[in-house]
């Protein structure tokens, strides 16, 4: 899954130590996170949200492409 | 947020992997030790290295999502290659199983004793070192592939 984070992060000029810190986890956690690599649990995206004040689907892109809903 | 002086913090988390990471380095000595013989206090710190790095993994509930994901992962992995080693066990043990109806068969005459041989490859020290590499390479698998 696509996200801000790195552009979020870096406006705020926090290194990843920093913003692992904000959320209580580690820098490989948000490193991980940044590069896509890692799904983010439902509870840390709702901190993510939190800490920078913007909706989670402004952070994050599901790529949905607006197809049929079930 | 209140403050709670027992959450972790960054770097208390970051060690976590530090710590997996020193006892993979470990069990790939313990492995290799499998082949040539090492001083036993070489031997025995690894066994306790590999022992600390599993249980960071497995049993803390300080670390966070991402380490906790991957350290799953490696888990599920490592229950494959038990899976794996007992069809294998089998396998070679129903071998056996077919040379000693045989032997009944023939008289109770044997040119060899039926349980000697593949039985050595099979011991529990083995069975655990191999599994716990299997985890830590998992482990480090997923945490740095693209």
């Amino acid at each position: 899954m696509k996200n801000q984070l790195k552009v979020l992060r870096a406006m705020r000029n926090w290194s990843q130590a920093d913003l692992g810190e904000h959320l209580d986890v580690s820098r490989q956690a948000v490193n991980a996170i940044e590069t896509g690599k890692y799904d983010p649990s439902l509870p840390l995206a709702f901190k993510i949200s939190r800490l920078f004040d913007l909706p989670i689907e402004e952070i994050f892109d599901d790529e949905f492409d607006g197809g049929d809903h079930v | 947020m209140a403050y709670d002086p027992t959450v972790p913090t960054e770097s208390e988390r970051s060690v976590a992997y530090y710590i997996v990471g020193i006892g993979a380095a470990a069990n790939a000595v313990l492995l290799s030790a499998q082949l040539v013989s090492l001083p036993s206090w070489i031997a025995y710190g690894c066994v306790l290295a590999v022992a600390a790095s599993l249980l960071v993994a497995i049993l803390s509930s300080r670390n966070d999502d991402y380490f906790r994901h991957i350290s799953f992962v490696a888990s599920r992995f490592a229950m494959g290659v038990i899976a794996i080693w007992f069809c294998l066990e089998a396998i070679i043990h129903a071998g056996n199983g077919a040379q000693i109806v045989g032997i009944l068969a023939g008289g109770g005459q044997s040119g060899g004793n039926p349980a000697a041989g593949p039985k050595d490859w099979f011991a529990s020290e083995t069975l655990a070192v191999t599994v716990a590499m299997a985890f830590h390479i998992r482990f480090f698998f997923e945490r740095y592939r693209r």
